[in-house]
């Protein structure tokens, strides 16, 4: 099963000072998969990706890309794979056409057209100094640098950061026509949750260091109900529910998300005194919401039922 | 490679004209323009300024390079690619020696041509006096690596960050050596240089290991709770330490001149009476021009310790011994002022063998070039290279001597003429003041230590008259001849020869040292020394800051002890240090060797301790306890910097702190625990925490 795995991860840990940032992460990544990786700032998925790109140590545990270990990539592992990192880094001295040249003469595998096509959906000019684009345009000659080196792993850490939406919209084009093929597996990290929804097959949540979700978008959603209650929003009760993600209050009703429903969660909500039970709609996005509040408990009504 | 090069050397090209400013104007400062300015420091002041700037560059483009490249993304971006970090850094390497040794070489070359180009004719400076700069820049070029492992390792800036950076320093030392030793040959210079290689290619392993190894290793481990007592103690002591050190270091550096001195303008010092004992006697200048008056000492007897407050009995005369000292070397291209020729003409020693005489006011000023084996030539005396003639030391404007002999120059012509030869290792220069028919007459004789031997000569006039006359002072118009000649020196590792010649042709010596001895010998009489030895009375300032100064050197390690026993050997003109060499050493310096292996084990304990608290396993304390032996308190230090020290969580199995670095407790074994589930964990078959876990299931 390992074998079919493009990204592994075992009991990876990794400390900054006192503070555990990645608490013994399990992670598997199906091979030819497009996987966002969601949590919120400081839930550790910078760390994680950087443990798992071997550009940090962990503390404990290894992970492995593409079989290898992390920490053990040679030059040649990691021309098969690809990797932006947040913020899109370039050499600001540098023209878009050096960057080019640099970048095709560390990498064996380079398409050129890949590379010319992708820098033309962001209507970038090849002869520009990096230092004068805009976020966007500097966003696209990344993801061309990357996607031009022909990677079997794509690894991008929150690429749509600060972009426009019509920059976001390129980026997203441009990542759907390189998974075109069934065969590269892309892991996004990223906040923009429809884009998200619009681009990957399975889904990560990461709160407080520890993994939650790794599932198949569709397992997720299937998996995560939302209902409407009557019952005291300040009810301690209300953690009785099995599954419970998070819970708030809107008009009057408190409006609970819960995981993995199934008829004892509902015997449990009407057990606490709902009177009236009422299943609501749920997007992806709303889903996702609920996990990354639940973690943030210091603003909800959530914490002061004492979460 | 070719890439990464060519990146790094367009990023960091700006740095070369920072250099090449830097570097440039310094040693435009130090060149000479006139003749003033010319002569003994050019070389010196050269090296001095290439060592100042070139430390400032190299550290400088070390940190610029890496730290531009070091940061969190711009690291990500430079370090994923198809190419290993060994060749990144390399990269760097090159780059940044290409533009260090361009902003260094260059104005070193300019300074050099426009040496060459001044020509001897106007200025005693020749092409080769940038050697030793050139050496130190070699030498300084370890800041560049050393900035770079600075940057690349872990740590705190105020903890052990900054460590790298000293061990440049020894490097550095042995390239300021070579401004010393610049004369003593090319054997000595390969090792310098080889040193010198040795020790940048050591930080350049080091520097690339911490890129390669240590670079993703950012951000430092908690620290365990400690006890702030505990800490300040510690910290008390390493202040005291550095606080000594850096007072040695003072000490060695300003010298006795700032050291309290005794003001009772009383000197103690041996003496001999006229029967020929020896005295350990307190003089005192009453008046310059009365000389010095000896008021109170006792008589040296065997294995005693003078008392020198001891009143001197009535009628006793007692006279001062002379000194013996080194013929040396000159230690640079050109020594300045070699005597005084004629009113405007300034002299420079060139050590090629030759005696430049410069007029100020004439154009161009050189004037004569007096060699020892024939008559003056004005011009260039590089097609008369004679590495082995030393003019130095003079007496007078026509009397010479080198290692190898002893020379007068004739008159108006300057025509050299040898007196003697004879391989010179001391000498000493003795003017007798002696009243005759209410006439104060000057004598004068020189001792020279030949061979083991001392030899007495005396300067006659030229028709060979028992004296020199004064009258004739500044003139060619005297003889030497040689009146006595002592037997061989007992082998012995002394410090100072004194001596005295009696009228009554009487030698009396002194070996000063840890071990003094009293020798006499009567040429008439005698066949061989008479030895006498005597506890050593005198622990003048000079011996006390001497053997601070000495003392240091235990305290770095056993290698550079040796390296300096070494090239102190090395540098006296000795082939490799004899067994009996070793042995005397041993005898005579026991209190170093004791001091040293003190240290030695301090060190060891220190080891053992630095890695106790970095918790290293048995076999690599025995390690580093080895190379304690070896590199003394560089050690515990080099410990303390290399591993991180791992910070510690309580195991829920035994309740005892465990490394939170290790998957299984140290103490009990126990395995992390998992983080409880919270109920809300939604994975798909196979991927979650357990199905990854069971797929691979071996360990750190």
């Amino acid at each position: 099963m390992l074998n079919d795995l493009a990204i592994s991860a075992q009991g990876l840990t990794r400390y900054f000072d006192d503070r555990v940032v990645v608490d013994q992460l399990d992670l598997g990544v199906p091979r030819g998969s497009v996987t966002g990786l969601l949590g919120l700032n400081g839930a550790g998925k910078t760390t994680t990706l950087r443990m798992l790109m071997g550009l940090l140590t962990p503390t404990r545990g290894q992970s492995q890309l593409l079989g290898k270990d992390s920490q053990q990539l040679t030059a040649e592992d990691r021309a098969r794979i690809g990797y932006t990192v947040e913020g899109h880094f370039l050499y600001g001295w540098m023209t878009v056409r050096q960057s080019e040249k640099f970048q095709r003469e560390t990498f064996p595998r380079w398409n050129s057209a890949m590379f010319e096509s992708t820098v033309r959906r962001f209507g970038i000019d090849p002869g520009q100094k990096i230092r004068v684009l805009s976020r966007g345009q500097r966003a696209g000659v990344s993801l061309a640098l990357t996607l031009a080196a022909e990677p079997e792993l794509l690894i991008l850490d929150d690429p749509a950061l600060g972009l426009d939406p019509v920059s976001r919209a390129a980026l997203n084009e441009t990542l759907l026509d390189f998974c075109n093929d069934g065969m590269r597996t892309v892991l996004l990290s990223s906040h923009l949750l429809d884009d998200i929804e619009r681009v990957v097959d399975r889904v990560l949540v990461m709160v407080h260091g520890r993994l939650v979700v790794n599932t198949t978008i569709d397992d997720f959603r299937n998996r995560i109900s939302s209902w409407s209650l009557e019952v005291p929003p300040t009810s301690r009760a209300i953690h009785a529910i099995p599954g419970l993600v998070f819970a708030k209050q809107r008009g009057g009703r408190t409006i609970v998300t819960v995981a993995d429903s199934d008829a004892e969660t509902e015997a449990a909500m009407m057990r606490i005194g709902a009177d009236s039970l009422e299943r609501l709609p749920i997007t992806f996005g709303e889903a996702v919401v609920a996990y990354l509040s639940q973690s943030r408990a210091s603003d909800s009504f959530f914490a002061n039922t004492g979460a | 490679m070719r890439t990464l090069l060519e990146k790094e050397l367009r990023e960091n090209h700006r740095w070369l004209w920072v250099g090449l400013a830097l570097i440039g104007s310094l040693l435009w400062y130090a060149t000479p323009k006139t003749l003033v300015e010319g002569g003994e420091p050019t070389e010196s002041l050269i090296a001095v300024l290439m060592l100042l700037g070139a430390t400032l560059f190299a550290l400088g483009l070390g940190v610029m390079q890496s730290f531009a490249d070091l940061r969190t993304a711009s690291r990500s971006f430079l370090f994923h690619r198809s190419v290993s970090i060994g060749s990144i850094f390399y990269s760097k390497l090159i780059s940044g020696a290409i533009i260090y040794f361009v902003a260094a070489g260059f104005p070193l070359c300019l300074v050099a041509i426009w040496f060459s180009a001044q020509g001897i004719d106007y200025l005693p400076v020749r092409p080769i006096q940038v050697y030793p700069a050139a050496v130190v820049a070699l030498a300084c070029f370890g800041f560049h690596p050393a900035a770079m492992l600075m940057l690349a390792r872990s740590g705190k800036w105020f903890g052990t960050k900054l460590l790298p950076l000293f061990s440049v320093l020894p490097i550095v030392a042995i390239g300021i050596a070579t401004i010393t030793t610049i004369l003593h040959g090319p054997a000595l210079h390969v090792l310098i240089v080889g040193l010198i290689l040795l020790g940048n290619s050591i930080l350049v392993a080091a520097a690339k290991h911490a890129w390669v190894v240590s670079v993703a290793d950012e951000g430092s481990f908690p620290k365990q709770p400690v006890n702030i007592a505990l800490k300040v103690t510690l910290s008390f002591a390493a202040v005291v330490f550095l606080a000594i050190v850096i007072w040695f270091q003072v000490v060695a550096a300003i010298g006795v001149g700032w050291l309290p001195t005794d003001t009772s303008n009383t000197i103690e010092d041996y003496a001999i009476d006229t029967d020929g004992s020896l005295w350990w006697a307190k003089s005192k200048e009453i008046r310059l021009e009365a000389g010095l008056v000896f008021i109170s000492g006792d008589r040296l007897r065997k294995d005693e310790t003078p008392d020198v407050r001891r009143e001197l009995p009535e009628k006793l005369q007692l006279g001062h011994l002379g000194y013996l000292t080194g013929v040396r070397r000159p230690d640079s291209y050109f020594v300045s002022e070699m005597g005084w020729f004629k009113k405007d003409l300034t002299s420079y020693f060139d050590c090629r063998g030759s005696v430049l005489l410069y007029d100020r006011t004439l154009t161009p000023p050189l004037q004569a070039c007096i060699a020892r084996d024939g008559s003056p030539f004005a011009g260039d005396p590089r097609s008369r290279d004679n590495e082995d003639m030393f003019f130095y030391d003079k007496r007078g404007p026509s009397f010479w001597l080198d290692p190898i002999g002893a020379y007068r120059t004739l008159g108006p012509s300057l025509k050299v003429e040898t007196l003697f030869e004879l391989p010179i290792q001391a000498k000493a220069h003795v003017i007798r003041h002696e009243s005759r028919a209410n006439k104060v007459e000057t004598r004068e004789e020189i001792t020279i230590l030949s061979d083991g031997k001392l030899h007495i000569y005396r300067l006659t006039d030229k028709d060979d008259n028992e004296w020199f006359p004064e009258r004739a002072r500044g003139t060619s118009e005297f003889s030497i001849r040689e009146i006595a000649v002592s037997p061989p020196l007992p082998p012995s590792t002394w410090k100072d020869i004194r001596f005295h010649f009696s009228d009554d042709s009487k030698f009396s010596v002194v070996l000063t040292g840890r071990r003094p001895c009293f020798l006499t010998y009567d040429s008439k009489s005698d066949t061989n020394w008479t030895v006498t030895s005597f506890r050593n009375p005198e622990r003048d300032m000079n011996d006390n800051v001497q053997n601070v100064v000495f003392s240091i050197l235990p305290f770095l390690s056993s290698i550079v002890v040796a390296i300096s026993f070494a090239i102190g050997m090395l540098s006296n003109g000795s082939s490799l240090p004899s067994i009996d060499s070793v042995k005397y050493f041993l005898q005579d310096e026991y209190g170093y060797v004791i001091l040293g292996t003190v240290v030695v084990l301090l060190s060891m304990i220190g080891t053992c301790y630095a890695c106790q608290r970095r918790m290293l396993s048995r076999s690599e304390t025995i390690r580093w306890c080895c190379w304690a032996v070896l590199l003394g308190v560089a050690t515990p230090i080099a410990v303390l910097s290399i591993y991180t020290r791992p910070a510690c969580a309580r195991c829920m199995g035994c309740e005892k702190k465990r490394r939170i670095d290790l998957r299984k407790c140290e103490h009990c074994g126990c395995e992390w625990e998992r983080p409880a589930p919270m109920g809300i964990e939604i994975f798909d078959d196979g991927l979650g925490c357990e199905g990854v876990r069971e797929v691979v299931s071996h360990g750190i």
